[in-house]
């Protein structure tokens, strides 16, 4: 299709493929790589004068931002970059991406589909360092059968934190092969922090850590209590998947964007789903994350090119092909009628929009050791999940190091 | 006299010239980048960015007060110290035992060298099906002996030694070869006379002429297998990540974080530094060794 349309092209308006626009795209996880090139295909469908190239895939966020900061020091930084949201403190830190003020200028962001709140989450100190490409915010995915046997009702999954470590108790005692649930510590801190947010807590706020607070350590001890109380093994994330995709895990905790691979993974070898965070306060809220489209070009023929292809997948209808593809949240108002019908039939992926009132944003650490800090509280978890350490210990530790690294 | 040593003179200007390419390689790409990393680390450079300042000696220092850099020194330390041993002792015993397999010695030679030619990256995912805490076919051994299962890659206390295992794994079969090797060089001599001189049985001919004979290659293979050890990366990143909180955290792998995902350059040069003073230390030992030999 791309070829014909590309050689029809050619045949009928050679003028205007001379002026064509490139704009290099770098994106992280490989296994994103397919619907990112499908944007990218429709986008080039609809705007002839423009030409996506999208660069071989990151591993992960970490690694994307290592590469954009080489290749910027050797001038030959991709043009558009699909940041993860928490290191755009990096990215300004640098000066990798002029703000993009020159090209939301004379647009009217909100009437495009854009609230103050989306546009919020990809400012540092107030500059629009780049857009929201995709967002989402963790989700419990529970094995409908295990939660049946155990005594639950899969209608009604439990809403807080104590009524959902008894039901994945009851569950874990439901046979010697069946684990009742699995938090994954998480790659970086998010997992932490939806558990803060949970009690309504960001890992900061007003300079006080929420680990120092009598409320903060009660959300991070959850950790240790659902390995204490429901028997969660210290096992590796990946393990956990494979135990819920084989029917032996009751409850499993992530990302929202997983939901496309538990529906590929299990099929309907039985029945599962998904339910919004349990809370440890009324009215806790859930930690939220996504990609940011970041316009690292100069050109200012480019940087109008690049937002043109921004607001395409970030429009309605490149969000409908991202949330179809993943279990991402739409990040533009507009997608939701596009997708009304594909939301009744598989109501998976709705679940996260229906806590998206009660998001926090993706907190990013002060200072330049961000991602260090991250670390910590991965290696802290895993202290308390192999007993290593109580949760008020890893607490301890935590403000000590933090204390330390973002002074 | 004039003469010879114009002759002499032109020889060397030709020998210079010949090992000018190599020489200008090694300089560009050992040691120049080894003295800007030596540079790096008494730095606080820090990827991308513009500001550097000197820092003196505070990132060695760090090496020892940092809990986690001090740790990927132990784990190092440890981890090579059960590899190098049990992957030399081991790999000369499987030498010996293949070269006296008669007609199975090509097979048993494929079978104990098809992990070095396995992408480990790929294999790693065998050992992840093998290794899987809840079903995975060790565990299903253990249980059918009716030892407990374990968590052979999340346990703090068992992670570590579950990579050496599986680098013993790795390593066995190169150093297995580097022996047979060895071995096919030693005249077939030594041994009729060591007969005649009554060393009949396996063991003696064993320590009376191979092994004395495979010294140089022992050696040899001791040190490659101490700087392949040392120099371990590609377990921990694809296996482990260098966790469960810190366990597996290994010199490399650790040079690698600090640098490539926390930006701290002077941090990682300055554990390069001390990568590079251990591999040097071990290859200076190598050379001087063998030169008494002579």
């Amino acid at each position: 299709m791309r070829t014909f349309i590309i050689a029809s092209l050619m045949a009928t308006a050679a003028p205007a493929i001379a002026q064509q626009t490139e704009v290099t795209v770098l994106h992280a996880w490989a296994h994103h790589a397919e619907w990112q090139q499908q944007l990218a295909d429709d986008f080039m469908a609809q705007n002839p004068d423009i030409k996506i190239t999208i660069q071989a895939p990151s591993a992960d966020y970490d690694e994307g931002l290592v590469s954009v900061i080489r290749q910027d020091m050797a001038g030959s930084a991709p043009d558009l970059f699909l940041a993860g949201s928490h290191l755009l403190g990096e990215v300004a830190a640098r000066d990798l991406a002029p703000p993009m003020d020159d090209v939301m200028q004379g647009r009217d962001m909100a009437a495009l589909g854009y609230t103050d709140a989306a546009l919020a989450l990809t400012q540092i100190d107030g500059v629009q360092v780049g857009l929201p490409w995709t967002s989402s915010t963790p989700v419990m995915f529970y094995n409908a059968e295990l939660v049946r046997q155990a005594g639950g009702d899969p209608d009604a999954m439990p809403t807080t934190w104590d009524e959902t470590i008894a039901l994945a108790k009851a569950i874990e005692d439901l046979g010697d092969d069946i684990e009742g649930i699995y938090y994954p510590p998480g790659d970086d801190d998010w997992m932490v922090q939806s558990l803060l947010a949970s009690a309504g807590l960001a890992p900061i706020k007003d300079g006080t850590l929420a680990l120092e607070t009598e409320l903060g350590r009660e959300a991070f001890a959850l950790y240790e209590r659902f390995h204490d109380e429901a028997g969660q093994e210290a096992i590796p994330n990946a393990a956990a998947r494979q135990m819920m995709y084989a029917g032996q895990l009751g409850l499993y905790f992530n990302s929202t964007a997983a939901v496309r691979s538990f529906s590929r993974e299990i099929g309907d070898r039985f029945e599962w789903g998904t339910a919004p965070m349990p809370t440890l306060v009324e009215g806790g809220g859930v930690a939220s994350g996504g990609m940011a489209a970041v316009i690292l070009a100069d050109d200012p023929a480019v940087r109008e090119a690049a937002m043109e292809y921004i607001l395409y997948a970030t429009g309605p209808e490149g969000q409908a092909t991202v949330v179809q593809n993943t279990g991402y949240m739409p990040v533009n108002t507009g997608t939701e009628a596009i997708l009304a019908d594909f939301y009744a039939e598989n109501p998976a992926w709705r679940t996260s929009a229906t806590q998206m009132d009660r998001a926090l944003p993706w907190f990013t650490w002060p200072g330049e050791n961000g991602i260090r800090i991250s670390q910590e509280v991965v290696d802290a978890l895993g202290a308390i999940a192999n007993g290593r350490q109580s949760s008020d210990e890893a607490a301890d530790r935590l403000v000590a190091e933090i204390g330390r690294l973002i002074e | 006299m004039t003469r010879s040593s114009a002759e002499t003179r032109a020889r060397r200007r030709f020998g210079a010239v010949l090992a000018l390419p190599a020489a200008l390689l090694l300089l560009m790409l050992v040691i120049g980048p080894s003295l800007i990393a030596l540079g790096l680390s008494v730095t606080d450079y820090r990827l991308g960015m513009d500001e550097v300042q000197w820092v003196g000696a505070e990132n060695y220092a760090r090496l020892i007060d940092d809990t986690g850099l001090r740790q990927s020194i132990v784990n190092t330390v440890s981890f090579v110290l059960v590899v190098a041993p049990l992957s030399v002792l081991g790999g000369l015993w499987v030498a010996v035992l293949v070269a006296g397999a008669g007609r199975l010695q090509g097979l048993f030679q494929t079978v104990f060298f098809l992990p070095v030619t396995a992408t480990l990256v790929a294999m790693a995912t065998a050992w992840e099906v093998v290794l899987h805490p809840s079903f995975g076919m060790l565990n299903a051994l253990l249980e059918t002996l009716g030892l407990p299962a374990q968590r052979f890659l999340s346990d703090p206390d068992l992670a570590l030694w579950t990579l050496a295992a599986i680098a013993v794994w790795k390593m066995l079969g190169y150093n297995v070869l580097l022996f047979l090797a060895g071995m096919a060089t030693i005249d077939r001599q030594l041994y009729e006379a060591a007969a005649l001189d009554g060393a009949e049985d396996g063991w003696r001919r064993f320590t009376l002429v191979t092994w004395p004979m495979l010294a140089p290659v022992t050696l040899f293979v001791t040190v490659i297998t101490l700087i392949r050890a040392l120099g371990e990366f590609e377990l921990v990143a694809v296996l482990t990540n260098g966790g469960p909180d810190g366990a597996t955290e290994m010199v490399i792998f650790k040079l690698y974080q600090e640098a490539f995902r926390f930006f701290d350059i002077g941090a990682a040069s300055a554990l390069a530094v001390v990568f590079l003073l251990a591999v040097m230390v071990l290859s200076l030992a190598q050379v001087t060794l063998a030169e008494r030999r002579k």
